[in-house]
Parts: structure tokens; C-alpha cells; sequence
């Protein structure tokens, strides 16, 4: 009854943000598309999208600020949803808040590398939603110009620690800030989740993410090594902390694999690869897609009133925005519709 | 009283600056302006930049004074400004030499803190290092590794790596260890450390025995090291100590003579090439003014300029910045000072409202307090506290508790006993009053609320003659305070009283002439005074919402009369509360029926009660004071009158 009362109106406010979800045959509009202009104009004609992409010029818009448009979407789905939660929601979603700081130093670091400029479009568009809820200071990040002054700004961070001790090690790479950053992300939030969550809550979001962390690894494992040749212990190094259903056998044994096919050997004796047809890494990507998708889709139903439905929502909404900039980018090039729809995974 | 103030400026040749300094400044109290901010309307100036000379030997001078303890050294003698400077440069010379090796011996001490940092984390290993360090065929690597890596190298890696690694010390962020690797093909697995963030720890092949143990020896070292440096600092303290009345006389001359030179900062230039003049500009109390210009009238190379002022010219006030306000007081008053500057220094056009606290103050305080015993108490150790520790409180209580007795004499109340004394007034407890509307009343309740009706008037005649003073057409007439406020509130005093005392109250007319009209005038001061003062826009905002917002101003001010009468309540409630405090306390004791008291429990409730109440009195007495009485007239936006060169140091200067 608690969690009846403590999210009946939160769970009413996503089912009505539910609605503003793009359809699969929206969808399949979409990809019909012939030009990028015709595409935002469509996106203007959808409730979800329509206030973001109003005052905006369809004929002069640049790639990189569709994109930048689309996030800040899911940045204002955030901030409504995060105004109708109560204390203990708001103290979860502060955690899941992270992964778009995260997202944010990550783009940081690449403009840095590559010596382009902060984003200033996507600061000024997304600056509110920053001051509200991260710990950067925005300011502060906007003028570095190389990845020590960027690591300096993130001084009163948690991320400082894990990115300046990277000084230590010969060479640090792009590379190896992003995995600096993902793993203090994942290990902050398990860590963190099982304050803020109560016993039923906590279930639902170590089963999902936990088996993101899993399928995450799989994939990373499969990309370094068959990729990037990266050396065993540089693989183990890069892995998220935490298992769910893999093994830590299982991970020696997938790492240890020299060869494609001792890779899926290995992988068809998981809990993954027991319950999937692992055959092909694009069999894996699809399964991480699908694996959570039905996730996702089941905790909302299964646990309306819970924190189910915020976590699902959201992940719905990044997914669609995911789906959105791929769709775009595939117009763009003159893909083919239905080959648009297979890649998009929507016919 | 707030002491009258002159504005005089100074001037004479640049050169001279200092003779005047010492020799008028020093013996007069001058609060002094920056001439250059002052004097905006002279043209051609500039700042009087000089180095201090005597800052680095200033600086010395209480660096030494820092070392020895010098607070029983008594400093009648002055010594003169040469001699003064040369104590401090011997005495810095003298001790040179034992400065210079401490330095030597603070750098070695800082070097082996630094080994013993690095050899901390590893003293878990049981093993000597140089054997360590020479080993032949296996490679050893000294390090830390992040500790999540730490966990991964656990899990996956080091069972099947050809490698030892043996943990040290670890803490939130690392593991400290050593691993041991066969030199054959030592690259792989360095490799592998790498890929898991090992950091490198390099040795310097310096260290004896186990790290355990050449921890202990490097802690030996820097402690001998630490007692050395102790024992320099002990000489050079010995050194100071043996000329330590000398070295305080000679800081004292430097700093005073740095003090005057700074005069400098505040004082302006003419900007000619030649013959230059200085100037200097300040405020003195003006009996003071008087007197120093008469005293500079002798001097040839000096031009003193007391500026008269004029009421009239107000444009001159405009230019020059407010005067400071300095407060002069009968010495029994003085301690009551302390509250008003609380709440903020009086402005120099402002009524000082020392004395009114003063009296107000004791007196509430005693009527809420009366009792013989209690209040002897309080006067006794007030006055003596004041005497030892100077202590502006310890005063105010004193005065406190002259009035506390007498009131005490009015109510009859000796250490709670009600009826030792004959009251020369009456009981607070029993005494009734029959007033018509209202009933049966203790009769102190209706004297403390028409003492406070007393009060507010008296305030909002304060608060009119500031606004006089100020010039300030609105705060004069207009506000609830003002001319308009006092008529309102006195016109209810009146009927009320006429009422009361069973007079007829005035006709209808008249009543609506009194109460109306202020209140017209209050609700609407702003355009009303801008329509008196011929300013244009007469009313800015737009008129529905003036009217609203005019309508519930009027309706707080109402209920504020009302509130703020009604406070003064709480003089009568605790003068009753004291009687039946002390009359909990003789009961407890066992006298109430005449039975012969436990003598203990009366003197520690007595202790208790006059503790207790004395203080929470004390506090509600002070929020009167402020929230009634003060808000009504007071602003308090005065700046404290700062002399340049305070009287203490003139007189060790007058020789």
C-alpha cells in the first residue's frame, strides 16, 4: 500500500508521457523519409518532440544540433518526471542522473582530443539541467582547452580521483578515461543503490543492471580482443566491476579464448548462452537489445508501482532517441526504407 | 550624546609630514579621512606614495616578540627611534648564525620525512631490503595499485601469472606491495601489471634492514633532528629572552612610528614639480579642533582649516562623507552603550538613545525583578565584576539591581518573603482592579500597559524630532510613527482612558476626524509626500494594486499598535511571576504556614530564581527595547568614530 500511495502519481505522469512515445508505425513513416529536413519537420508533428523542435529552423539545422535536440529531450522528460518524485525517487534518479554527466565529460574529453571546442550548443542548451542536478561546474569546464585543465575542473567531482590517477599510468589513452569513468558510474551506483532503494526496488534494479553489466561485458570482451587485440590482462583490466549471472569462470574462460570459436564455446556455456542463440556477436548485440527491452517492458507491467516504471520509461525514452539519431543519420545517407527498418529493428 | 564633530584639513610641505604627525597627531584623537576621496572637488591631487622604511624591522621586531613571553614586561620608558633600530638588527644578527642551521637541519629533516614516506606502506614485508635490492636472478618491483584493480588482479590474473606479490599496507584508493618476477621474461609480466595500473614505487638504495625497521630508524632521525631544531629555537628564545624589556620598548617605537608614517595612506599631495604640499583631512571632536588650531597657530610651516558648517548648506554634505559618530556619556550610563551599539552605532544627526535605554532599561528591568534581597544581590556582584573585569554587562546588571531593590521596597519582597516588608505600593500577586468592559484585573497588568501606551508616544516623538533633524517630509508627518501615527495613537490612549475611568466618550465626528484622517495620511504617504514635495508622479503604480497593497499595510500597521501595546504585558505578568516563583520556593522549603523553613532549599532557590529569572528578564527587557521601542524611532546606520592614534599609545608618546 506504501508504494501504492508513493507512486500512484508519478506512475500516472509516465503512463501520459508513455503516450508521447513514438510509434512503430510512426516510425516506419519516418524511415519513408526522403530528406533530413522532412524528417524534423515530422519530428515537429510528434507531441513528444514538438515543443523541443518548434523554434528551430528545419532548412539550416546541422546534424550535431538535431542530435544535441534529441538529448535535451530526454533531459526534459527527466526534469518532469524528477519534479513529481518524492525524497527516496529523487535520491535514485540523482544516481541514474550520473550516467548523463558521464555521457557529458565523455564528450568533454573527446572535443578536447580532438581539439574542437566544448560543445557551447549543447552546454547552453542543456545549462539549466546541469546547474540543477550535477556537480560539475559547467563554467569551469567550458574553457579547458587540454584534458589536465579538464581533469583539474572536475576537481570536487568523484570522478577526479579515478581520471587524475590516470597521470600515474605511461600514456593514457581516450580510451582509457572513458573506462575510468564508466567504471566509477557502475561502482557508485551499485554501491549507492542499495541505500536509496527499499528491498523490492533493489531487486529489480540489480536484474537490470546487473545483466547490463553482464552483457556489457561479453560484447567488450568480444570488440577488445577480436578487434583491438588487446592483451589479456589489459581486457580484465577494462571489465565493469560487478557480475550477475556470469561467473567469474566464465570470464577467465571468454577472456582466455584465442580464437572466435573458443569465444562462443565459452559463451554457450553461460547463463547467457544457455538461454540464447549465441552464434554471431550480432546475435549478442541483438540479445543485449532484446534482454533488455523485455526487461524493461515486463518490470513496468509486472511492477507498475515501483521504481520500475521510472527506470523503464527512461530507457525507453534514451532508446527511442537512440533510435531516432540512427534513423536520421540513415536518411541522411539515402539508406534504403526497408533497410532503415531492419536496422532500426522496427518493420 | 553624540559628541560635535569639526572637519579640519592639514597642509604644509611634503617633508614635514612626519613632525606633524608625531607631534600634534599623537596627542590628539583625529578620526582621518582619505584626503583624496574627501577632496573630489580639488583638482591637481595625487596619492602620497612612499615605501614604509620601517616595515621589514617592524616585521622582525614581532617575529622576536612572537618567540618569549613578554606580557609582564611593563613599558613606562620609551627609547628613541635610532637606538630601537639598532636592538632589533643586533639582536638579529646575534642570532643569525643559529637561524641559518636550523634552516640546514629543517631541510634534512624534511628529506628523511620524505624516505620514511616512501618506505611507510611497505613495512608488512618481512624482508631486508638491500638483499632485496640486490637480488640476481629475480626482479622485484615496488609499487601501488588501485585497489578495484587490485580485486580484478586477485580474480582473474595472478593465479596463473609467474609472479609473487606480496600485499603491504593498503587504504581507500591503493594497495601497496612488492612483486617478485623471474628475470627471464620479467617483460610479459610487467606488462601485465601495467595493463592493471601498477604505479612504480623507485628505491633508492638507501635504506637498512626490514622496512619495519628502517621505518624505526628514519623515525630515530627525525626525532634527534626534531630535538636539535628544539634546542635551536630554545637558544634563540634564551638569546630574546635576556633582552626582552628592551625589545619590547624599541617594537613599541617602531610600531608607532610605522603607525604615523602611515599617515601617508590616508593624506594627498598637490602635484606640482616642486614645492609640493601635502594635505590631510579628518573629523575631531570640536573642542578638540578648537585647540590643536590655536596650537598650530605658532607654526610657520603649517595651515590648519576647521571647516565651519552650515546648516543651510546641505550641498557640502553631499560632497563630504558623513561625520563619525562618537558617543559621550555620564560614566554610570556609558555601560549601557554596549546594547545600543548592537543594534547599531546612532547616526551623527540621530538622537543617541543611550540614556534613554539607560533608564528605560533599569527601569523595567527592576519592575519586572522587584525584590530587596535579590536586587542587593545583583548591585553587589554586578558592580564588582565591573570593577575586576571591566565587563560593560556586569554594569548594567548593577544598575539593574539598584532598581530592582527599589521596587522591591514598592512590593513588599525580601528573598521571596512577602510579608516581612510592609509594601510602600502593593502586592503585584493579590492586588485588583475593577475596570469597566474588561473586569477584574491585577492592577499591575493595566499599569505596565498604560506605561507602555507612555512609552510608544515618547518613541514616536523621537522618531519625529530624527525626522526634523533628517529633513525628511515623509518620515515626519506621514508615517506610522510620524506626526500622523502619533495623533492616531494618541487620540485611542485618550478614549480609551475616557472610557475607562467613566467619562463620555467624544461625539462620532470627532472620533472619525481623529482615527481617519491619520490613517488616510499613513495609507497614503508616498504620493501625498511626493504631491508636497512637487515631484511629479504623484502615485507610480497602477491604482487597483496601490489600493490593495495600501489596504493591508494599513491593517498589519493597525494590528501592530495593537500587538506592540499589548507587549508591554509582559512587565506586569513577570512581576507576578517573581511572587509566585518565590512563593513555589518557600513552600518547598516549608514555610509557607509559618513553620520554622528549611534554610538550604531558600538560599539555593533563591540563587536559582534570581539566576533564572534575572536572566530571562534581562533578554525579554532587551526585545522591548529593540522590537518596541527602537524600530519606532531608531536606525542606527552611524560609523564608528576611529581615531588614527588611539589615546593608550599618546601617552607612551608624551615625553
Amino acid at each position: 500500500m506504501g508504494n501504492l500511495r508513493a507512486y500512484s502519481g508519478i506512475t500516472t505522469k509516465i503512463r501520459a508521457m508513455h503516450k508521447r512515445l513514438i510509434s512503430d508505425a510512426a516510425f516506419r513513416e519516418l524511415a519513408n523519409l526522403t530528406s533530413v529536413q522532412e524528417a524534423v519537420l515530422f519530428l515537429k508533428r510528434q507531441p513528444g518532440y514538438q515543443d523541443i523542435f518548434q523554434s528551430v529552423d528545419e532548412t539550416s539545422l546541422h546534424r550535431v544540433e538535431i542530435e544535441d535536440n534529441l538529448r535535451s529531450s530526454i533531459y526534459d522528460d527527466f526534469s518532469s518526471i524528477y519534479s513529481f518524485a518524492n525524497m527516496s525517487q529523487r535520491k535514485y534518479m540523482d544516481l541514474y542522473f550520473k550516467r548523463y554527466e558521464v555521457d557529458f565529460i565523455k564528450s568533454c574529453l573527446r572535443n578536447t582530443y580532438s581539439n574542437n571546442e566544448v560543445s557551447s550548443n549543447d552546454l547552453e542548451l542543456n545549462k539549466k539541467f546541469f546547474e540543477r542536478h550535477s556537480q560539475i561546474d559547467l563554467e569551469k569546464i567550458k574553457v579547458c582547452t587540454t584534458i589536465d585543465e579538464l581533469i583539474q575542473g572536475l576537481k570536487d567531482t568523484e570522478y577526479y580521483s579515478g581520471l587524475s590517477r590516470l597521470e600515474h599510468i605511461s600514456n593514457p589513452t581516450l580510451f582509457n578515461y572513458e573506462n575510468a569513468l564508466d567504471f566509477q558510474y557502475f561502482s557508485s551506483l551499485w554501491k549507492n543503490m542499495q541505500k536509496v532503494l527499499d528491498k523490492k526496488d533493489l531487486e529489480i534494479i540489480i536484474r537490470d543492471q546487473g545483466s547490463k553489466m553482464d552483457l556489457l561485458n561479453i560484447l567488450w570482451i568480444f570488440r577488445s580482443k577480436q578487434y583491438y587485440n588487446m592483451s589479456n590482462a589489459d581486457v580484465y583490466a577494462m571489465l565493469l566491476p560487478h557480475q550477475y549471472k556470469l561467473k567469474t569462470m566464465d570470464i577467465t574462460k571468454l577472456v582466455e579464448a584465442s580464437t572466435k570459436e573458443e569465444y562462443f564455446q565459452a559463451l554457450a556455456s553461460t547463463y547467457y548462452g544457455k538461454r540464447y542463440q549465441l552464434t554471431s556477436i550480432a546475435s549478442v548485440e541483438d540479445v543485449y537489445a532484446q534482454v533488455r527491452n523485455k526487461q524493461h517492458l515486463v518490470d513496468a507491467r509486472e511492477h507498475p508501482y515501483s521504481i520500475a516504471t521510472i527506470n523503464s520509461y527512461l530507457y525507453f525514452k534514451e532508446t527511442e532517441v537512440d533510435l531516432l539519431t540512427t534513423t536520421l543519420e540513415c536518411i541522411r545517407y539515402r539508406v534504403e526504407p526497408s533497410e532503415i527498418l531492419n536496422i532500426i529493428k522496427k518493420q | 550624546m553624540i559628541v560635535k564633530m569639526k572637519f579640519l584639513s592639514i597642509t604644509g610641505p611634503k617633508a614635514d609630514i612626519d613632525r606633524v604627525a608625531d607631534e600634534y597627531l599623537t596627542r590628539y584623537e583625529i578620526h582621518l579621512e582619505n584626503a583624496l576621496s574627501e577632496l573630489k572637488t580639488v583638482h591637481n591631487l595625487r596619492p602620497f606614495v612612499e615605501t614604509n622604511p620601517y616595515k621589514d624591522i617592524l616585521a622582525k621586531a614581532n617575529e622576536f616578540l612572537g618567540l618569549v613571553d613578554v606580557s609582564d614586561v611593563q613599558t613606562e620608558e620609551a627609547i628613541d627611534l635610532s637606538e630601537a633600530i639598532a636592538v632589533v638588527e643586533s639582536l638579529n644578527e646575534n642570532i643569525n648564525d643559529i637561524r641559518n642551521s636550523r634552516m640546514l637541519l629543517e631541510d634534512e629533516r624534511e628529506k628523511l620525512n620524505e624516505a620514511l614516506r616512501v618506505i611507510e606502506p611497505f613495512q608488512e614485508l618481512q624482508f631486508n631490503i638491500e638483499e632485496i635490492l640486490h637480488f640476481g636472478h629475480l626482479k622485484y618491483r615496488f609499487g601501488r595499485i588501485p585497489i578495484e584493480y587490485y580485486e580484478k588482479f586477485l580474480k582473474y590474473v595472478y593465479a596463473d601469472l609467474d609472479t609473487v606479490f606480496v600485499k603491504c599496507q593498503s587504504d581507500a584508493e591503493y594497495v601497496w606491495g612488492v612483486y617478485f618476477v623471474p628475470t627471464i621474461d620479467h617483460h610479459k609480466t610487467d606488462a601485465v601489471y601495467a595493463s592493471l595500473h601498477f604505479e612504480r614505487i623507485y628505491l633508492p638504495d638507501e635504506y637498512k634492514g626490514t622496512p619495519e625497521e628502517a621505518c624505526i630508524d628514519l623515525q630515530n632521525e627525525i626525532q634527534r633532528i626534531s630535538a636539535k631544531i628544539g634546542a635551536h629555537t630554545n637558544q634563540i628564545a634564551a638569546k630574546l629572552e635576556d633582552n626582552r624589556v628592551k625589545l619590547v620598548r624599541a617594537q613599541k617605537e617602531i610600531e608607532s612610528m610605522s603607525k604615523i608614517f602611515d599617515v601617508r595612506k590616508l593624506a594627498a599631495c598637490t602635484s606640482q614639480k616642486q614645492d609640493v604640499f601635502y594635505i590631510i583631512c579628518g573629523w575631531m571632536a570640536e573642542p578638540d579642533a578648537y585647540a590643536l588650531q590655536k596650537e598650530m597657530e605658532n607654526d610657520p610651516s603649517l595651515y590648519c582649516v576647521i571647516e565651519e558648517d552650515d546648516e543651510q548648506d546641505s550641498e557640502l554634505d553631499t560632497i563630504r562623507s558623513r561625520p563619525p559618530t562618537k558617543l559621550k556619556n555620564l560614566k554610570l550610563f556609558k555601560p549601557f552603550e554596549m546594547f545600543v551599539k548592537m543594534y547599531g552605532l546612532p547616526n551623527y544627526h540621530e538622537i543617541d538613545p543611550t540614556m534613554f535605554v539607560a533608564l528605560t532599561y533599569a527601569f523595567i528591568f527592576g519592575a519586572m525583578f522587584g525584590d530587596i534581597g535579590q536586587g542587593l544581590l545583583l548591585v553587589i556582584g554586578g558592580y564588582t565584576l565591573y570593577y575586576v573585569k571591566k565587563m560593560d554587562l556586569a554594569a548594567i546588571v548593577g544598575t539593574a539591581g539598584i532598581f530592582s531593590t527599589i521596587f522591591g521596597f514598592l512590593y513588599g519582597s525580601f528573598f521571596g518573603f512577602e510579608d516581612v516588608i510592609e509594601p510602600l505600593w502593593i502586592k503585584p500577586m493579590g492586588h485588583m482592579t475593577n475596570l469597566p468592559f474588561i473586569g477584574t484585573i491585577n492592577t499591575v497588568f493595566v499599569v505596565a500597559v498604560v506605561f507602555g501606551m507612555f512609552l510608544i508616544l515618547m518613541t514616536m516623538c523621537f522618531h519625529i524630532i530624527n525626522g526634523i533633524r533628517a529633513k525628511d517630509t515623509k518620515d515626519t508627518w506621514f508615517d506610522t510613527n510620524g506626526v500622523a501615527g502619533l495623533v492616531f495613537y494618541a487620540s485611542i490612549v485618550a478614549v480609551i482612558f475616557l472610557a475607562m475611568t467613566g467619562n463620555k466618550t467624544p461625539a462620532f465626528i470627532i472620533l472619525v476626524i481623529m482615527f481617519g484622517i491619520p490613517l488616510l495620511l499613513i495609507a497614503f504617504k508616498e504620493p501625498i509626500t511626493n504631491l508636497v514635495q512637487k515631484k511629479k508622479e504623484a502615485m507610480q503604480e497602477s491604482r487597483g494594486m496601490f489600493l490593495a497593497q495600501a489596504f493591508f499595510e494599513l491593517f498589519e500597521v493597525l494590528l501592530s499598535y495593537f500587538s506592540n501595546t499589548i507587549s508591554f504585558l509582559r512587565i506586569g505578568a513577570f512581576a507576578v511571576s517573581h511572587a509566585a516563583m518565590m512563593e513555589v520556593v518557600l513552600m518547598l522549603a516549608g514555610a509557607e504556614n509559618g513553620g520554622s523553613p528549611n534554610w538550604l532549599v531558600i538560599v539555593i532557590g533563591n540563587l536559582f530564581v534570581c539566576g533564572m529569572e534575572g536572566l530571562i528578564v534581562g533578554i525579554q527587557v532587551l526585545r522591548l527595547e529593540y522590537y518596541e521601542m527602537f524600530s519606532r524611532f531608531y536606525k542606527g546606520t552611524g560609523r564608528p568614530f576611529d581615531p588614527f592614534l588611539t589615546v593608550e599609545n599618546k601617552k607612551s608618546r608624551k615625553r
